[in-house]
């Protein structure tokens, strides 16, 4: 049987590891209002689904259907290394994982707000966002 | 040169026509704004018809699944981009140094989203300056999924005219937060004719309706409710090149949607006559509105701007001048003014 409302908010409270009283207070409900729409036994308006959502960071369409959003198709796309990062790659010596991971988080970006030029970083800079990235890429 | 723009000119062509064809409209600025309007709006009634434009932007956040990160100074900076990067998601973490320089805000696609979790997120700076851009940026970035669904688009390809995909981008966050019945009778009501706009009914419409957006943002997306052409400007004192003494200019000037279609505009650095009440708010300190001719703005060329009657509010802010110019019914004022 598919989950109901109920139990996507209690699972996803259960994993933020909040309490019904902490949940409760996010959302600005009741905790005996909470946990009869945990359990299923009240409707939720549009606006508690809302305030729902926000407060576990998930959306109003998985919690009333379940629909997750759709992943991008952009990350199956294949990839080719620029050749400035393959260049900064090869004077550092990094690693194939290494590059591909640097080349990924500068994929994952996917839109910036600011007045800064957009054109593709030079090998020096490549090299700066290794350095920025480094302690997490050895972990 | 030539070359760059028409390339940049078909990245925003190609950009635009993604857009229209995932959306089911025309390929053009009008149709596309209008669609992404009509569905805002059906989102948010369907919560709740009266939602101010803070309340719209979570739920447009909400439908556009994107979770936001605010940060106000740099440790929050920090903590955000280092949670991000321990849980996988390396891209704030890269950008981080950006973000000290110009960088207002960026969105990250999630490539560890949990079951439930919200597709992007979008990192907004508001630490010291950036925060009057702050409610904007969100705006912004809510748009973007929203005119991009898959987001597949190369935004590392060099464009001169990038700004111009931004400038739309802009256009739709405004007019997706700042809609609905609720806003709009609201700022109707602030330009309601006959011409008595003064800047202290944008800061009552800012305070009851979106109290973090900026002055700006909140005149702009109010003057795009009136029938009028009008200007949102900002004047300081500034120098020019043909004229080098520091005097009182326009430092910026942004049109509303019908100023912008009739290509209605002042010049940035025009000088601003000793008569009008934008020079009169910045010499006496104090909120100023009243009727002006522009055939008064004179150019360092010693040209007169087109003679037209505006109704012109302003009000003095940090040693410079924000203030609203409204070209009136027709594009001028001229027979309300005479009489």
């Amino acid at each position: 049987m598919a989950a109901s409302l109920g139990t996507r908010i209690r699972k996803l409270r259960e994993k933020h590891a909040l309490t019904q009283q902490s949940l409760a207070e996010r959302a600005g409900m009741s905790i005996s209002f909470l946990s009869e729409i945990e359990n299923d036994k009240r409707n939720c308006s549009g606006r508690m689904l809302l305030q729902l959502s926000t407060a576990l960071g998930t959306t109003m369409d998985y919690l009333a259907r379940g629909v997750e959003p759709a992943p991008s198709t952009h990350h199956n796309e294949p990839t080719s290394i620029p050749p400035e990062l393959a260049e900064a790659a090869e004077q550092a010596g990094l690693s194939y994982r290494a590059t591909v991971t640097v080349h990924e988080a500068y994929r994952q970006i996917v839109a910036r707000r600011g007045t800064e030029p957009d054109r593709k970083p030079t090998s020096a800079e490549w090299l700066a966002m290794y350095r920025a990235l480094r302690k997490y890429i050895e972990e | 040169m030539s070359q760059l723009l028409d390339s940049s000119d078909r990245v925003y062509r190609k950009k635009l026509h993604a857009a229209a064809q995932h959306m089911g409209c025309a390929a053009t600025e009008a149709a596309v704004i209008e669609r992404c309007r009509n569905q805002a709006n059906l989102r948010c009634d369907a919560i709740d018809p009266a939602l101010t434009p803070a309340e719209r932007l979570v739920v447009l956040a909400d439908v556009a699944s994107v979770h936001f990160e605010i940060v106000r100074s740099d440790a929050e900076l920090d903590e955000v981009a280092a949670r991000y990067a321990s849980a996988g998601e390396l891209g704030f973490a890269l950008r981080r140094v950006r973000f000290d320089a110009e960088l207002l805000a960026a969105i990250l696609r999630r490539q560890h989203a949990g079951a439930g979790e919200r597709l992007f997120v979008a990192l907004i700076d508001a630490r010291r300056h950036k925060d009057a851009m702050a409610f904007f940026s969100q705006a912004h970035e809510v748009a973007h999924p929203v005119l991009e669904p898959q987001l597949a688009f190369d935004f590392r390809e060099e464009t001169a005219k990038r700004d111009q995909w931004e400038a739309l981008v802009d256009r739709v966050g405004s007019e997706m937060v700042f809609g609905g019945k609720l806003w709009a009778d609201a700022a109707s009501r602030t330009f309601r004719s006959p011409a008595r706009l003064a800047v202290q009914h944008l800061f009552d419409l800012k305070n009851s309706m979106a109290r973090d957006a900026s002055l700006t943002a909140v005149a702009l997306a109010a003057a795009n409710h009136t029938e009028h052409a009008a200007l949102v400007v900002w004047a300081g004192e500034e120098r020019s090149k043909r004229d080098p003494a520091p005097a009182l200019r326009i430092l910026q000037s942004t049109p509303n949607g019908i100023a912008s279609t009739e290509a209605t505009f002042i010049h940035h650095k025009r000088r601003v006559p000793r008569s009008s009440p934008i020079a009169i708010s910045h010499v006496s300190g104090a909120s100023c509105e009243g009727f002006e001719d522009l055939a008064t703005w004179i150019g360092s060329d010693g040209r007169p701007l087109t003679s037209r009657q505006v109704w012109t509010a302003a009000y003095p802010m940090r040693g410079n001048v924000f203030a609203v110019i409204d070209f009136g019914p027709g594009g001028s004022w001229s027979s309300l003014a005479t009489r």
